[in-house]
C-alpha cells in the first residue's frame, strides 16, 4: 500500500501560453489533511482538476493510491471523492434523488447509505426536499455528501466553505475532522480562509503562479512561524533606533500602519519597554505574538515586496 | 459501465424536459387520432394502418424537437451543473461515460419517437380495426416500420450527441440542433441540385432515407441501404463522439 494518497510529479498545465501549473511537485501522505493555499489563479483548482481527470497535464504526472498511468489511474478516481468549484447538483431533484444518481453510478447496493450520508452531512431533515430551494450551505453539505457516497479513501475539496455562515463553518471543520480521524480518509483542502485552514490541516502546500513554493508540515510551520513582539509607539523611526541601539539587531519589520515586529532573539521585553518609556515615547501597544499562517503565507509569496509592510 | 448506464437512465426518468415531451407527444397523438377519426374523409377510414403512416408523419418534427430538447437538457445541461465532473471523476474511462449518455439518450429518443405513431395505430385499431395493405402483410409493414423508426432515432440520436455532450450551454445546443434539422434538408435539396456529389452524399445520408422507412416494398438494395447507413451512422458518430469527449476539457 502506497504510503501517498495522491503525488504530483512535475506538473505542468499551460493554457496557450499562459502557464497555470509549472513543474509541480506534490506529495499527500495517507491520513493526512493537506491545506492548499494559493491566491485566486495560483493553480489550486487545475491541480485538483487534474487529478479528478477532468484536465489533462501539459507535462508531468499524477500518482493516485500508487497508480500512474491509464486504466489503473482511472480505476484509482473509485476511491476519491470530488467538489470542485461547486457543488455538482440536480436542482429539480430533493437530496435523497440527486445521491440515488450517484448510489447507482457507483454501484453501491446498500440504499441505507443515503440515510447515513445525508445524516453525515447533517441534511438528514432534507432528504425530501428539492435541492434547487436550498440555501447555499445546504449545497454544499450536499455536495459534499456526493462526494462521501462509496467511504472514499481521499476527499478533495476546493473552497468548501463557500457560501457556509461562521456556524456552518465551524461544523465543516468538525466534520472533517471526525471523517479523518475516526474513518481516515485523508483530505485534500484549499481554502481562503487561511484561519480555517490552521485548525483543521496537518500539512499544507503553498502555490503561486502555478509553482508550489513550499510543503511543509504542522510541525515544520511552527517551527518557522517565529515568536515576536508586536510593537506601537507614535514615532516608529525613533523607537527602531533605540532597538539597533541596545540589541544590535536587524531582525524586525515595520509594516504600513506604523507596526513593529522584533523577532526573537530578543532580550528581556521589560528592559526595552523601560527604554522606550525612558525615550518619551508613548506606547500604544506591546505584546508578545507568535507568527500566523496568514503572515507566514503573504511573507513567502511576496507580500511584503508588494508594499504591504517592509522587511528591514 | 451498467452502473453508469443505472444512472443515466435514472438521471434521464427524472429529466423534466423528457417528462414534459412525453406528455406532450401523447397529447399530440390522442389529438390527431381524434382529428384524423372525425375529420377524414368516408374513402379514407382511420385503420391502425393508416394511423401509422399518419403518426411517422408527425414524426419527422417530434424527432427534431427531442433531439433537440433533450440533447440540450440530458447532455449539455450537466456541463452548466457540475454533474459532468463528478461523472469524469467517478473512476470510469470517458469511452465508458460516452458510452452510457449516448445509449441513454437514443432510448429516450425513441421512446419519444415510437409515441406518436403507437398511439396512432392503437387508437386507429381500437376504432376501425388493424387495417390491410396489399402489398405486404400489415403486421410485417408495422414491425418493420416501427423497427427503422427505432433505428433511425437511434442514428439521429449518435450524430446530435457528439454535438451535445461537448458543448457546455444548454441553449446553444437546443438553438444549434433546431437550426440545422429544420433547414438541412432543404439546404441539400438546393445543393443537390447544384453538386452531383453532394447528391450521392445527401441521397445516402439518414437524413434522406429516414423519409423512405414507410416504402411498403422497398427493393434488397433499398433495404440493405435503410439497414446499413444508419448503422454506420451510429458507429461512426459514436466513435466521433467518444474521441472529442476523450480529450475535452471537463469545465
Amino acid at each position: 500500500m502506497s504510503e501517498y494518497v495522491l503525488q504530483a510529479h512535475q506538473l505542468s498545465k499551460h493554457y496557450k501560453h499562459h502557464p497555470a501549473l509549472d513543474r509541480v511537485d506534490l506529495s499527500i501522505r495517507r491520513g493526512s489533511i493537506y491545506g492548499f493555499i494559493g491566491q485566486n489563479g495560483a493553480g489550486k483548482s487545475t491541480l485538483m482538476r487534474i487529478a479528478a481527470g477532468l484536465s489533462r497535464p501539459t507535462s508531468g504526472q499524477i500518482e493516485l493510491f500508487g497508480y500512474k498511468e491509464g486504466a489503473q489511474l482511472v480505476q484509482a478516481r473509485k476511491r476519491i471523492g470530488t467538489t470542485i468549484e461547486t457543488p455538482a447538483l440536480f436542482p429539480h431533484l430533493s437530496a435523497a434523488e440527486n445521491l440515488e444518481v450517484f448510489r447507482l453510478q457507483k454501484g453501491i447496493r446498500d440504499k441505507t447509505q443515503i440515510r447515513q450520508t445525508l445524516s453525515l452531512v447533517g441534511l438528514e431533515q432534507a432528504g425530501s426536499k428539492i435541492a434547487a430551494n436550498f440555501s447555499l450551505g445546504m449545497k454544499q453539505r450536499l455536495g459534499l455528501a456526493v462526494s462521501l457516497l462509496g467511504n472514499p479513501e481521499l476527499l478533495i475539496l476546493d473552497e468548501p466553505t463557500n457560501g457556509l455562515d461562521p456556524v456552518g463553518v465551524v461544523e465543516l471543520r468538525e466534520l472533517l475532522l471526525h471523517l479523518n480521524r475516526d474513518k481516515g480518509i485523508s483530505i485534500l483542502i484549499s481554502s481562503h480562509i487561511l484561519s480555517e485552514l490552521h485548525l483543521l490541516a496537518t500539512d499544507y502546500g503553498i502555490i503561486h503562479n502555478g509553482r508550489m513554493l513550499e510543503q511543509l508540515s504542522v510541525s515544520e510551520l511552527q517551527a518557522k512561524c517565529r515568536q515576536y513582539l508586536h510593537i506601537k509607539v507614535d514615532s516608529p523611526e525613533k523607537a527602531i533606533g533605540i532597538i539597533q541601539e541596545e540589541w544590535q539587531t536587524t531582525e524586525y519589520e515595520l509594516d504600513a500602519d506604523g507596526i513593529i515586529r522584533l523577532y526573537e532573539p530578543f532580550g528581556p521585553p521589560g528592559a526595552l519597554s523601560a527604554k522606550l518609556f525612558a525615550a518619551g515615547l508613548e506606547v500604544q501597544q506591546f505584546m508578545p505574538k507568535g507568527e500566523k499562517l496568514e503572515r507566514y503565507y503573504t511573507k513567502l509569496i511576496g507580500g511584503a515586496a508588494n508594499g504591504k509592510s517592509v522587511t528591514v | 459501465m451498467a452502473n453508469l448506464l443505472r444512472s443515466e437512465l435514472y438521471k434521464l426518468y427524472k429529466e423534466p424536459s423528457f417528462r414534459i415531451l412525453c406528455f406532450t407527444f401523447i397529447f399530440v397523438a390522442v389529438i390527431l387520432s381524434g382529428v384524423i377519426h372525425y375529420m377524414g374523409s368516408d374513402q379514407k377510414v382511420f385503420s391502425g394502418i393508416s394511423g401509422l403512416s399518419q403518426g411517422i408523419q408527425v414524426n419527422v418534427l417530434v424527432l427534431k424537437i427531442s433531439l433537440a430538447v433533450v440533447g440540450g437538457f440530458f447532455l449539455s445541461g450537466e456541463h452548466g451543473l457540475g454533474i459532468m465532473k463528478i461523472s469524469v471523476a467517478s473512476g470510469y474511462s470517458r469511452r465508458q461515460i460516452y458510452t452510457a449518455k449516448l445509449t441513454a439518450y437514443s432510448i429516450g429518443i425513441i421512446i419519444l419517437s415510437l409515441i406518436v405513431p403507437v398511439i396512432c395505430v392503437i387508437a386507429g385499431s381500437l376504432l376501425n380495426g388493424f387495417g390491410s395493405l396489399p402489398e405486404i402483410p400489415a403486421a410485417l409493414y408495422l414491425f418493420r416500420t416501427l423497427a427503422f423508426t427505432i433505428l433511425y432515432a437511434a442514428a439521429f440520436a449518435s450524430m446530435v450527441a457528439v454535438f451535445a455532450v461537448t458543448t457546455t450551454i444548454s441553449g446553444i445546443t437546443i438553438g444549434a440542433v433546431l437550426l440545422v434539422m429544420l433547414f438541412f434538408d432543404t439546404l441539400s435539396e438546393w445543393l443537390s441540385g447544384k453538386w452531383a456529389v453532394y447528391r450521392e452524399f445527401y441521397e445516402h445520408s439518414v437524413f434522406k432515407l429516414v423519409m423512405d422507412i414507410t416504402i411498403p416494398q422497398p427493393t434488397t438494395y433499398q433495404l440493405t441501404l435503410l439497414i446499413s447507413i444508419p448503422i454506420a451512422t451510429i458507429l461512426v458518430f459514436a466513435w466521433v463522439g467518444i474521441m472529442s469527449f476523450r480529450n475535452m476539457e471537463i469545465k
